[in-house]
């Protein structure tokens, strides 16, 4: 057995062992999947690996159920606004909508239906074939909020070290497992004008979910309470140093502007050899590995996240689906999440894009051979680590916090301040936040 | 020719290639392969592709937000134009109480940015169940476009001399049938200004577009950001896709050129 | 004819032909506004439309104590004012230089003025490409004269000078446009008086000619002010405000905070004072600038 799939089997048993009891009592009725026939759903996606691996999928769900689909998929951008403008008034145009770090918000403010009724209905899921079990644990747990299911994952990703194999060789430096040796690799493999060292997001927003990864990795919390937030501790000691080393590398090590740079500046360089190493999600692989758009492909090595003091605590997030509370054909659009997430579905999305939040995807001969073994190796480690606190935390003012931390981590990368000062006055602003009724 | 002339060619040549080169650098992107469209140092000569012309059309659904805008667009022209007509004839040739403080209200409405009226209309919108509409759109638009068109046609309308009317209504034609029959005729030119300077209006609008549409009304500008995906900025299909967005624009401009001086300042400024 | 009738009749006339406009006009226009400033006066928090309540004057409480709004503030004055006076400088000398043009004058001015027309957000993506400090453009022509390379909008002391770049390559065409107008409408006989009175030609130009386009150039400045406050679609897609706040402009912040933060309440004082600005400066360029307007 492989160490991929060791360390999977691991935390499949634990997780089957955790949600074997809610499964024993659903019985094994025959799904009705025609009970929809001849309605409709609308479906709003982000523009994402998972979309496009979805689209030709969808015609076998309308020919099973009778249903008609129609999609639209939207830049990140406007995605968010979009699904904030469509569920926030209850328009009810959107029956699913992909689901991220909004979710606290999205589910308090009821703009999203709670799933555990219909997931336990034996009319719309039959349990054992949709085995809710082989959900990676570290994945599932993003789809709820207090408890209740409000999104199913449907493509996870995790923290984890691109690294330019000749590049490396050629300066002799062999691949960092720690953050001093990331910092020393970095500045010996830095070429200003031509090669970066390293690359990490630097722009504010984008810093947030990277940076946290390097918090609790020196030890540090976001939070107080992971699971209900009362106070920011983004500015303890050990997320400053934390948060140091990450302006630290690219100060020393990043390209020019790195201040602003978000995922695709980061991609964009990385493709075209602008950079040695770059740490980010693990859904970038397959941009990089394409040749039609990298002139790298081919040459990229893959590595867990280096460790910090404390360990190493790779961020992971996920993309769920999730059900609009206005839409008007809920019972459709549980069938939808059935079949979308189910075992079948999900095998198939997982051999096309390389995407996967069940264990019985990444542990599927046809995906293994498929994709680098390294990158998958990379990927579920880093996916393994059991970190302290949720991907993004659990707040409802999430983009404020995605602001106000963000732009501590932003400022300090531009030098405004130390790592201390920036954090411990955006701590200061977001427990107003928090206070605020 | 002298030095002089000579060197202010230059400089104008120089001056205008400056203006026109971002434009020119979206064609060239369009028809570009990625790899190309990046390439650092450019490629300046390159065997062009149309692929990412065909891959908007094909895929991006171009002609349904080719479709809404134009619907959009020329209703909200329209609409303004049959409003804002015989509102700026009002103000050009009939002298009643108010009138100053009309003229500067609405002029006051171009003051009013767009941030600020997106959280009301958002509001109401959702209110009245009109959000992704047409209606949402056109009802937005012309909040620009009816002050633009009455300031605009106000400016035509004193143009044409008095006399032309006074002769109509001594021979007993009513003001409405006056201002139909004769004055309209004579203000056409200023009528189809009015029209394109609105509908490029319209055409080229992002933020209303963005906050109010999400599935059925998506005008042209938001299928450009269309192209802004979750790994990469696909460049090829982003520009084609600008590009088609710009073309009724140039062609409209070739018509209006005269006229633009006019139109950038609601009429104050008369070719 | 008795008088009430008489002024009846005065007064329904324009009325017939004023009133379709004005209805719509009240409105889509008036309407929008009071309602802004209704939800200016509560606490409205999107996700939790329940608890939305009238709190006053605690927004614009709020607003005072926000350094992010007066940083803001500061930054908006900042790109309308050297925007606008490198727009007004540069429209002068292209439109000078168009004047004393003979030959292909329609041609050239018809390259200068499309930025103003071209759907805005096609090309400011196009910016964004060039603006890159190692895949773009710009960087690539400096480097031949032995500048850069710079991180334009990557930098927070370089980001908004980039943006003003991008602004007055847009909009100094339609101040240019105003100018050239305005020169070409001068009274010949003026000048060649004063030519023939021996006046140099930069007399000619700040003693003579500056006054007498003044009106006019007014007219372009009073336009250009309000549509440079307005500006936002130039920052949504090319820095959304960053690096961390060194191009957020109050448009900006005032959607992040509607939008992104989806406090209505506190964005619409925001979008109120914005508007309070906009028109108290087109009052003092209609004032000072004696703009005669209609």
């Amino acid at each position: 057995m492989s160490p991929f799939r060791k360390g999977l089997r691991t935390l499949v048993t634990s997780a089957a062992l955790s949600l074997a009891g809610s499964l024993a009592a659903t019985s094994a009725f025959a799904v009705d999947w025609q009970q929809a026939k001849g309605t409709e759903l609308f479906l709003g996606m982000n523009k994402h690996a998972y979309t496009d691996a979805i689209t030709p999928l969808i015609p076998e769900f309308e020919k099973l159920t009778g249903i008609k689909v129609t999609m639209e998929s939207y830049a990140q951008d406007e995605f968010m606004n979009k699904r904030l403008v469509d569920l926030s008034s209850g328009a009810g145009t959107f029956d699913i909508v992909m689901m991220d770090q909004a979710i606290v918000q999205y589910a308090g403010a009821n703009w999203i239906e709670p799933l555990d009724s219909y997931f336990s209905d034996p009319k719309v899921v039959d349990a054992a074939a949709y085995d809710m079990a082989d959900f990676l644990p570290s994945m599932i747990k993003d789809g709820k909020v207090d408890g209740k299911l409000f999104g199913i994952p449907i493509s996870g990703e995790a923290q984890i070290l691109y690294y330019r194999k000749d590049l490396l060789d050629a300066a002799g430096v062999t691949v960092p497992t720690n953050m001093d040796e990331l910092l020393a690799a970095a500045v010996k493999l830095n070429k200003p004008g031509e090669t970066a060292g390293i690359l990490l997001r630097g722009q504010k927003i984008h810093t947030a979910w990277n940076s946290s990864g390097f918090v609790w990795s020196y030890g540090g919390r976001i939070f107080d309470d992971p699971m209900k937030p009362t106070k920011a501790t983004f500015d303890s000691p050990e997320a400053a140093a934390a948060i140091t080393m990450y302006a630290k590398l690219l100060q020393e090590a990043g390209p020019p502007g790195v201040g602003n740079y978000t995922w695709y500046e980061c991609v964009s360089d990385f493709q075209q050899g602008k950079a040695a190493m770059y740490i980010d999600a693990s859904v970038f692989m397959s941009q990089i590995e394409d040749p039609s758009k990298s002139t790298v492909a081919g040459k990229i090595g893959y590595a867990a996240m280096p460790a910090g003091p404390k360990g190493a605590f790779a961020n992971t997030g996920s993309w769920m689906l999730s059900m609009s509370s206005s839409s008007k054909n809920k019972v459709g659009a549980a069938l939808f999440l059935a079949w979308a997430t189910g075992k079948e579905t999900a095998l198939k999305v997982g051999e096309s894009a390389g995407l996967g939040v069940r264990a019985s995807v990444f542990e599927s001969p046809a995906v293994q051979a498929k994709y680098p073994a390294e990158w998958a190796k990379a990927t579920a480690k880093s996916m393994q680590s059991v970190n302290p606190e949720p991907g993004f935390p659990l707040i409802t003012q999430i983009d404020e916090w995605l602001d106000i931390y963000g732009g501590a981590v932003n400022a300090t990368i531009l030098k405004q301040a130390d790592a201390q000062t920036n954090l411990s006055a955006a701590a200061k602003k977001m427990d107003d936040v928090l206070a605020r009724k | 020719m002298g030095l002089g002339d000579w060197l202010n060619t230059i400089g104008l040549v120089v001056i205008a290639f400056v203006f026109i080169f971002p434009i020119l650098w979206t064609v060239m992107m369009s028809l570009k392969t990625r790899v190309d469209a990046l390439a650092m140092p450019p490629t300046w000569l390159f065997v062009p592709t149309f692929e990412h012309y065909v891959t908007v059309w094909n895929e991006g659904s171009l002609l349904t937000y080719a479709t809404n805008s134009l619907v959009i667009a020329l209703a909200s022209t329209a609409l303004g134009l049959v409003l804002g007509v015989p509102a700026a004839y009002a103000l050009a040739r009939m002298e009643f109480r108010g009138q100053r403080f009309l003229l500067l209200g609405i002029l006051s409405t171009r003051m009013i940015p767009p941030v600020a009226f997106i959280i009301p209309f958002f509001i109401i919108f959702t209110g009245l169940g009109l959000k992704d509409t047409y209606t949402a759109l056109v009802i937005v638009y012309l909040t620009i476009i009816l002050g633009f068109v009455i300031w605009m046609m106000r400016s035509y309308f004193l143009d044409i001399p008095r006399e032309l009317e006074e002769a109509a209504m001594i021979d007993g034609c009513s003001r409405w049938g006056t201002f139909l029959r004769i004055i309209l005729p004579l203000a056409l030119p200023g009528l189809a200004t009015s029209a394109i300077f609105s509908f490029i209006f319209s055409w080229n609008e992002f933020l209303y577009a963005m906050v109010l549409t999400a599935r059925y009304a998506k005008t042209l500008p938001l299928g450009i950001y269309n192209w802004v995906s979750y790994e990469e900025v696909k460049w090829g299909e982003l520009t084609a896709a600008a590009v088609m967005a710009m073309l009724p624009v140039v062609i409209f401009y070739l018509f209006v050129q005269k006229a633009l001086v006019r139109g950038l300042t609601m009429g104050a400024v008369k070719g | 004819m008795p008088r009430p009738v008489a002024a009846l009749r005065q007064w329904l006339l324009p009325a017939s032909f004023l009133a379709p406009a004005l209805i719509v006009l009240v409105a889509i226009n008036v309407v929008p506004l009071f309602y802004t400033v209704t939800t200016s006066f509560e606490d409205y928090y999107l996700p939790k439309v329940a608890s939305r309540h009238f709190n006053g004057l605690g927004n614009y409480a709020e607003l005072l104590a926000d350094d992010r709004f007066w940083g803001a503030l500061g930054r908006t004055l900042l790109f309308v004012t050297v925007a606008l006076a490198i727009e007004v400088a540069l429209g002068f000398g292209v439109a000078l230089m168009l004047i004393r043009q003979k030959r292909l004058v329609g041609l050239l001015r018809g390259f200068i003025l499309l930025p103003i027309i071209i759907t805005p957000i096609a090309v400011t993506f196009v910016w964004r490409l060039m603006f890159s400090p190692t895949l773009g453009l710009l960087n690539y022509f400096l480097s031949f004269i032995g500048l850069g390379p710079l991180e334009w909008i990557y930098s927070p002391e370089q980001a908004m000078p980039a943006l003003i770049l991008v602004e007055i390559w847009q909009h100094t065409p339609e101040l240019m446009l105003i100018i050239f107008t305005g020169l070409l409408t001068l009274p010949k006989e003026v000048i060649e008086a004063a030519v023939v009175d021996g006046a140099r030609a930069s007399q000619i130009f700040f003693a003579i000619k500056l006054p007498l386009l003044r009106p006019i150039l007014m007219v372009g400045v009073l336009f250009r002010t309000i549509d440079l406050f307005k500006t936002f679609d130039l920052f949504y897609i090319l820095t959304r405000g960053g690096p961390g706040v060194s191009t957020e402009t109050l448009a900006v912040y005032t959607y992040t905070v509607g939008f992104s933060f989806l406090r209505l309440g506190y964005g619409s004082a925001l979008a109120l004072v914005l508007f309070l600005i906009i028109l108290a400066a087109s009052f003092l360029i209609v004032r000072w600038g004696d703009v005669r307007l209609g």
